[in-house]
């Protein structure tokens, strides 16, 4: 499209006829074209939309609007945008020179296409606009947008003006400051140095003048951006810092997207409120603020509107306003602001949860996991120690059980020794007088057999009595009582005992001695009932500070596994009586390969 | 001819009025005592021949007694007149310095007979144990010609275990006994072997091919 792209295609051949022609020829031509072409095209042709920013579009707050502007009126528009952008001279020294020369550059793009809507964001192009009137874009609609409402409150709009206004509340913005934080006396005041930022210092100080008891105001219009920094840096416990807009410091050094906010928030060493939403992030504490986001919407639908033949007076929107409350959780919690302080229906941003929120149900398995293993080790603790306690009673109760045993056969022992057996023996000896006195063959014979039957059960009461009680091991010792059991043992046919005793004590506590003694006895008796053994070798030796007992036979064995399974009651017994001297029985065997039963029985413990 | 003196130590005094009948026609009582002590105080006043006493006696029991006599009297003569018939006893007797050892309910047909033969110095025990007496303890038969032969397979796993270098302790943690068990069955292979230590023991294994160094 030739009009669009500026310089015609097949510039060559232009050039050529260029020489040939005068300059005021070509415009002519050239605008004919424009004319015979537009019509044309008019229903896909770009519309011309002329943007004049005020700073230009990199600076705060107005980059916001500026990176969104063009996207989102593009995409809205039926037909395509042609932007152009232009921006006022920033320098405080541009002066007339600088207008003019914009205006002519205005003049010149709307020449080589008409401009079909001028949009002015910010104050300072608003008022450019505003004072060159006359001369600039006559009859072309004006959408004046981003622009402080008191500005153009008294401002002489015509009816091919639109506008998209906001509302700074200053005022607002400073209560709210003071109710989160009521004890602030200083409150340090960023604000610029360029021509438009010295007239909102009048303004602004006009508009907190009425706050001037309550807290003392600052205003950074005469400091270098340094200088700020070092400000916000030494101020005091009280202070509060408030950021409304740095486009030039004193020196005329330009600050774009917010940079100098970045940096004073890294310096500062007092909060720092601020005027527009996107500020937040940045270190502004937060409250009501103004959000550009929606300065920009409005605008679009303004163009809009007025691109599509709408009466541009009929355009102009109610002022763009804060909205509710908006803080940033992190600096809350960088100088102690409580959530409870904040206004009514704030929103609180950049929340960052802590670990136990982030981790809330997994910490909360966590626990229960470990609560419940808690409780299962409790409950197997008591369990435990419930075991343990009926362990302990259980063999406090065969103790008692063995010892009453023990008891009560001596005593039955005891008497047949103290009164059947004299008894016998008595009857014996007279029978045996009778024996020798009387003649007849006849009653000599009755009379042996009378007296072999004495003897015989004399005989029996004793063995019996000895089962009972063996009486030997208190008369002879445990060593001499054990060579006689092994005698005893040795009457039967094919088996043989033999023991030998090694470093045997003096004294041998009764109990140990009765003990061990029952454990040989119940080892020899299982030797006789199960293993078909020729020899048994029983030895008894003072070793590591006890009695060790071991009786070892060569018979045909057993599978101990399958032994402990059956757990006969001979082992057991065995077991049992040495856990009561505080001893140990351990059983080695194999089949085929002999048994060897090893007691041991501590001597320094008193056994009861 | 005087009759010789007896002293009768019985605690059962239906057994003792017996054998005071028994003894009158022959032997002259001069007391009846009932337990251990009072038959040595008795022997000492008295100084019978011959003591005849029972061994279960209260206070002090028949051997006991003797051994305290002997003390004054080397050459006091007893006769153990008792109901045990375990040839331990008897053993036991003899070795105190009793001259007789008879049991009860023999007594008519021995007991005069045994008191005669302490009156003369000699010595008598009842024949059915007099028998047991004199072969001694019964001895099993003598370990076999090879003692290799009579290793158990526990105690060839203890010597190699020892082979190896493993102490007492670790060798009972290893096959899960008690260290008292591993010390009695090496022990016993020492004593069997006629060894004085582990060193022995394992050199003589290895010279038998028993186990690997």
């Amino acid at each position: 499209m030739v009009p669009r792209e500026g310089p015609a295609p097949g510039a060559a051949c232009n050039r050529a006829i260029f020489n040939h022609m005068s300059r005021w020829t070509f415009l002519l031509w050239a605008c004919l074209l424009v004319v015979l072409v537009v019509p044309d095209t008019a229903a896909s042709v770009a519309r011309r939309v002329l943007v004049l920013h005020s700073f230009g579009r990199d600076f705060g707050p107005f980059h916001v609007f500026s990176t969104e502007f063009r996207t989102a009126l593009s995409r809205a528009s039926p037909q395509p945008i042609d932007f152009q952008e232009l921006t006022l001279e920033i320098a405080p020294g541009g002066g007339r020179e600088g207008e003019d020369a914009l205006r002519k550059l205005v003049q010149a793009i709307h020449t080589t296409r008409s401009v079909e809507l001028l949009v002015t964001v910010g104050a300072p192009a608003a008022r450019f606009v505003l004072n060159n009137r006359a001369s600039l874009l006559p009859g072309v609609p004006t959408l004046f947008s981003g622009v402080e409402q008191r500005l153009l409150q008294d401002a002489p709009l015509t009816d091919r003006d639109a506008t998209v206004t906001v509302r700074i509340d200053l005022p607002g913005v400073v209560d709210a400051l003071l109710r989160v934080l009521p004890g602030t006396r200083e409150i340090f005041c960023i604000l610029g140095s360029s021509p438009m930022e010295r007239l909102w210092l009048a303004e602004a100080q006009r508009d907190l003048a009425p706050l001037g008891d309550r807290v003392a105001l600052t205003w950074s219009g005469d400091m270098s951006f340094g200088q700020m920094l070092e400000r916000a840096a030494a101020l005091q416990p009280g202070s509060a810092i408030l950021y409304t807009m740095l486009v030039l410091d004193r020196d005329g050094v330009p600050y774009e997207q917010e940079r100098a906010l970045d940096q004073l928030a890294a310096a500062a060493s007092a909060p720092i409120f601020g005027l527009f939403e996107h500020q937040l992030g940045h270190g502004v504490v937060g409250g009501p603020l103004v959000r550009v986001g929606q300065v920009t919407q409005a605008t679009v639908a303004a163009a809009l509107r007025v691109l599509q033949g709408e009466a541009p007076s009929r355009v102009r929107t109610a002022p763009v306003a804060a909205g509710l409350p908006v803080y940033d959780w992190r600096e809350l919690r960088r100088w102690g602001i409580r959530e409870a302080d904040l206004p009514a229906a704030s929103e609180i941003r950049h929340r960052q949860q802590t670990f136990w929120e982030q981790y809330r149900w997994r910490m909360v398995a966590v626990m229960a996991l470990i609560t419940s293993e808690a409780m299962l080790i409790v409950v197997l603790a008591v369990n435990y120690r419930a075991r343990r306690r009926a362990e302990k009673a259980a063999r406090s109760l065969s103790r008692n059980l063995i010892q009453a045993q023990e008891q009560a056969r001596a005593r039955v022992a005891r008497e047949l020794h103290a009164d059947v057996t004299p008894h016998l023996a008595r009857l014996a000896i007279d029978a045996a007088g009778l024996e020798q006195a009387v003649a007849g063959p006849d009653s000599r014979k009755t009379l042996r057999g009378l007296r072999e039957g004495l003897v015989s059960l004399s005989e029996d009461v004793h063995n019996l009595s000895y089962q009972l009680h063996p009486s030997m091991v208190e008369d002879l010792g445990l060593a001499d009582a054990l060579r006689a059991e092994c005698e005893r043992f040795s009457r039967h046919p094919s088996v043989r005992a033999r023991l030998t005793v090694q470093g045997l004590p003096e004294t041998v506590p009764s109990a140990t001695a009765l003990g061990l003694f029952r454990v040989a006895q119940e080892a020899l008796r299982n030797v006789v009932r199960h293993a078909g053994a020729c020899q048994v070798k029983v030895s008894l030796a003072g070793t590591d500070g006890g009695l060790q007992l071991v009786v070892q036979d060569d018979g045909t064995g057993f599978d101990p596994v399958v032994q402990a399974r059956q757990a006969t009651l001979g082992l057991a017994s065995m077991r049992e009586r040495l856990s009561l001297l505080d001893g140990e029985l351990e059983v080695e065997s194999r089949p085929g390969a002999g048994t060897t039963v090893l007691a041991w029985v501590p001597l320094r413990k008193a056994s009861p | 001819m005087t009759r010789p003196r007896v002293l009768l130590a019985d605690d059962h005094r239906i057994v003792a009025e017996g054998l005071k009948n028994l003894l009158s026609p022959e032997f002259e009582l001069v007391g009846l005592v009932a337990d251990g002590r009072a038959l040595v105080e008795a022997a000492r006043a008295l100084r019978p021949d011959v003591i005849v006493a029972d061994i279960a006696m209260p206070s002090l029991n028949g051997f006991e007694a003797l051994a305290e006599l002997r003390k004054h009297d080397p050459g006091v003569r007893v006769v153990f007149l008792t109901m045990h018939h375990e040839v331990a006893y008897a053993r036991r007797a003899l070795e105190g310095g009793a001259l007789g050892f008879v049991l009860k309910h023999s007594a008519p047909a021995e007991l005069v007979t045994a008191i005669r033969a302490a009156l003369e110095g000699r010595t008598y025990v009842t024949p059915t144990l007099a028998d047991e007496l004199v072969r001694g303890p019964t001895q099993g038969p003598d370990p076999s010609a090879d003692p290799t032969g009579s290793l158990t397979a526990r105690q060839r796993e203890i010597i190699q275990l020892l082979a190896d270098g493993r102490s007492a302790k670790e060798i009972a943690r290893r096959l899960g006994i008690s260290h008292r068990t591993v010390e009695f069955h090496k022990y016993q292979m020492m004593d069997l072997l006629g060894l004085h230590n582990t060193a022995q023991l394992v050199r003589w294994a290895i010279q038998q091919g028993i186990v690997t160094p």
